[in-house]
């Protein structure tokens, strides 16, 4: 694991499922974030 | 509690929005980590082999730091009451809403405080085997007074691992520390 607790999460900015970019660092000062990693969603598309 | 959730996947989009909708309009944002390929799952450092992302969890506080990690087996579904105990601990005086009792503080001689996916865990613990030392593991990842005890000591980080050594605190793996803690050569 290259990351350590206590390190600044890596920021990234994707597209959501509602068209919309997110960026991490948005919600700095405002919300803590819970970020979940999935492996592929395994829909029919 | 002021609390965001995002997801994240390798998946593109049209894959993510079939897949919202056939869960029934979900509530957090799906983000979709496709192009170029897990490149945020690579530098949170789980990206598999095959391409795919682990089940993993990043606590992310107001800061932007990472306060909690946790990477576990992918037919395994996370411990929601641990991660509500995490995102207590969070908010002011949190620590102290404790919804998962703690447990016991080990009394052994030589206690070693890791979490599953730490590299330099692994590495003390064959150290620890071939110097044929016995030694009592905590799991930092879901032992949260543990962590706690870990914060105290280490001055705010979960630092794995850390080893309680009959009292004496030794923060990372730290061979001549280790040793000499240890009364060994």
């Amino acid at each position: 694991m290259a990351l350590k607790i206590g390190e600044l999460a890596p920021d990234f900015t994707l597209t959501s499922h509602l068209e919309r970019p997110v960026r991490l660092s948005d919600y700095r000062g405002k919300q803590n974030v819970v970020l979940v990693f999935f492996p592929l969603a395994w829909t029919p598309v | 509690m002021q609390t965001q959730v995002l997801g994240l996947s390798v998946d593109s989009k049209p894959c993510l929005i079939a897949w919202a909708k056939q869960l029934g309009g979900i509530t957090y944002p799906l983000l979709s980590d496709f192009f170029p390929h897990g490149q945020v799952a690579q530098q949170y450092g789980v990206l598999r082999a095959d391409g795919t992302a682990e089940r993993a969890i990043f606590v992310v506080d107001k800061t932007g730091r990472i306060r909690y990690v946790d990477v576990h087996d992918i037919k395994q579904q996370p411990d929601n009451d641990l991660l509500f105990q995490v995102l207590a601990e969070l908010e002011p005086g949190g620590a102290r809403a404790a919804t998962v009792a703690p447990a016991p503080v080990p009394t052994a001689d030589v206690v070693l405080y890791c979490t599953p996916w730490c590299p330099d865990c692994k590495a003390a613990k064959a150290y620890l085997d071939s110097r044929g030392i016995a030694y009592v593991e905590v799991n930092l990842a879901t032992d949260r007074a543990a962590a706690q005890r870990v914060r105290e000591w280490t001055g705010g980080r979960e630092v794995t691992p850390t080893f309680n050594i009959r009292g004496k605190i030794i923060v990372d793996f730290d061979r001549a520390k280790l040793n000499q803690a240890l009364g060994i050569a």
